[in-house]
């Protein structure tokens, strides 16, 4: 069942579509909040959490009769923010040493961004910039575990988010 | 604050709207998500409480047929069985013809592939007269309490199992589905999953059962029983049995690679089926079943399915 056939469902039976969406896509905000939350939570409050991401999709679609163009997109959203929220609540900082000095001045560009030029510039990156990105800043994931799955060596992850952090910061100064 | 949180906290930042422009990253990210079926169960059952939604008389996963029976063929393992499910028909009729010799077909029970319409027919026809109850949802109940919860409910409960994504041992279905109401006594048929179908070392027995699957599968679709198919079209289709008797690769291409089809709609997947009933039937009956010999069209003259 692609995204559409799946929002069909949703309106025309919700809490089918809301079964439906624990199915495919509980699996995914398991792995969002795996790699956020690992060694922060217990396993039972990780399926806690992901209990209430779906819930709040649920609540939230069900407001704009799910008018949704993408249920990854908003799923992820939901997820992270969710997982950011849990992991504020323990009180403890990202498990992640900095690549350089340029976090630290990127992140005054990016609280002053939109959202939308910030996704821009993000996706202008290209891959797999794009994809390490957000799996590092978006997802939490260690260098590591990106290099795993990506079938890279850590260094290389780190060279790429380095110059990635470089090209951002170039991109949102021309947008500035 | 923190610079460096900030940067970590890009999710604060980026709206569902400005995540659509990255939802390649977000898919490839969720490659190799994983979930154990007894896990995703909890969750479901987590949500759907704080939905409010009672798990035994409200909604569980359970077949959609306004998804399943869209007229487009999607990507993905309902396409493969849609396409299959032709691929079977198909294939009997290949089967036989290779053998080059005539077959032994035999029709499978009727209640194997049919749907007990008749009994929702009376059940309707005499509601008034007659105690009936509503047919409870069973739907991703384990296989014994949806057989309880149906008798309990004073039905008969029939089980049939398929091969589905469900975890094995679940309810996927019933027949009719919940919510009709039936006269006390009727039968109700549930569908127990026997979990996905592995086409990488399936059994010889796995395979006959996915391509019965798949067989009853296009018909449903249709809203026809074997028996209307077979009246209407002046055929006799049935798998063929035992399956014993089959090579394993005949089963395998019974069960079909046959991706010319895929992408096509249902009503294409019908006509192609039609097409290939045109076989010569001579019956015969025995006291306790009905028993088919069927020659074919030589693989020639069926249609082009490049």
């Amino acid at each position: 069942m692609n995204d559409s056939e799946l929002l069909r469902l949703l309106r025309s039976d919700p809490e089918l579509g809301l079964s439906k969406t624990v199915d495919i896509y509980s699996a995914y905000v398991l792995k969002i909040a795996h790699t956020k939350l690992n060694g922060l939570c217990s396993e039972e409050d990780i399926e806690e959490l992901v209990s209430d991401v779906f819930m709040a999709f649920y609540m939230s679609g069900k407001k704009n009769d799910f008018n949704i163009r993408s249920v990854t997109a908003y799923i992820s959203v939901i997820a992270e923010r969710r997982c950011i929220n849990m992991f504020r609540s323990k009180l403890r900082q990202p498990d992640t040493v900095p690549i350089d000095e340029l976090e630290y001045e990127l992140a005054e560009q990016v609280s002053n961004t939109n959202g939308d030029t910030l996704s821009q510039a993000v996706a202008s990156l290209g891959e797999p910039d794009t994809e390490i990105f957000l799996r590092k800043y978006y997802f939490g994931q260690k260098s590591e575990d990106i290099a795993r799955e990506l079938d890279m060596k850590t260094n290389t992850v780190n060279k790429r988010i380095s110059r990635g952090l470089k090209k951002l910061r170039k991109i949102l100064e021309e947008d500035a | 604050m923190d610079n460096k949180f900030e940067l970590y906290d890009i999710a604060d930042r980026l709206s569902d709207t400005d995540c659509e422009k990255l939802e390649t990253a977000f898919e490839n990210f969720r490659d190799g998500a994983e979930i154990g079926d007894e896990q995703k169960q909890r969750i479901l059952s987590m949500t759907l409480r704080k939905a409010g939604i009672d798990m035994t008389t409200g909604i569980k996963m359970k077949r959609t047929p306004d998804i399943e029976q869209a007229d487009t063929i999607h990507e993905g393992m309902s396409t493969v069985r849609r396409g299959r499910t032709l691929a079977a028909c198909i294939a009997a009729v290949l089967v036989a013809a290779a053998a080059g010799a005539a077959v032994f077909f035999t029709k499978l029970p009727t209640s194997d592939i049919e749907p007990p319409a008749e009994n929702l027919t009376a059940a309707h026809q005499t509601a008034e007269t007659v105690e009936t109850a509503e047919v409870p949802n069973v739907v991703l109940m384990d296989a014994d309490e949806a057989k309880a919860a149906l008798e309990a409910a004073g039905f008969v409960p029939i089980r049939r199992e398929q091969f589905d994504e469900t975890a094995a041992g679940l309810v996927i279905d019933t027949y009719p589905q919940h919510g009709e109401n039936l006269e006390k006594g009727s039968e109700v048929v549930y569908y127990v999953s026997r979990g996905s179908f592995d086409m990488a070392d399936p059994t010889t027995k796995e395979l006959y059962e996915y391509a019965m699957d798949l067989y009853s599968q296009t018909l449903d679709f249709h809203g026809e029983t074997l028996a209307d198919f077979n009246k209407e079209n002046g055929t006799d289709i049935a798998l063929p049995r035992p399956f014993e008797n089959m090579e394993k690769d005949q089963l395998k291409y019974l069960c079909g690679e046959y991706k010319e089809f895929l992408g096509m709609t249902y009503d294409e997947y019908y006509d192609y089926l039609r097409g290939l009933c045109v076989m010569t039937v001579d019956s015969f009956y025995t006291d306790e079943e009905i028993f088919t010999t069927v020659t074919a069209e030589t693989p020639e003259e069926l249609p082009d399915t490049e």
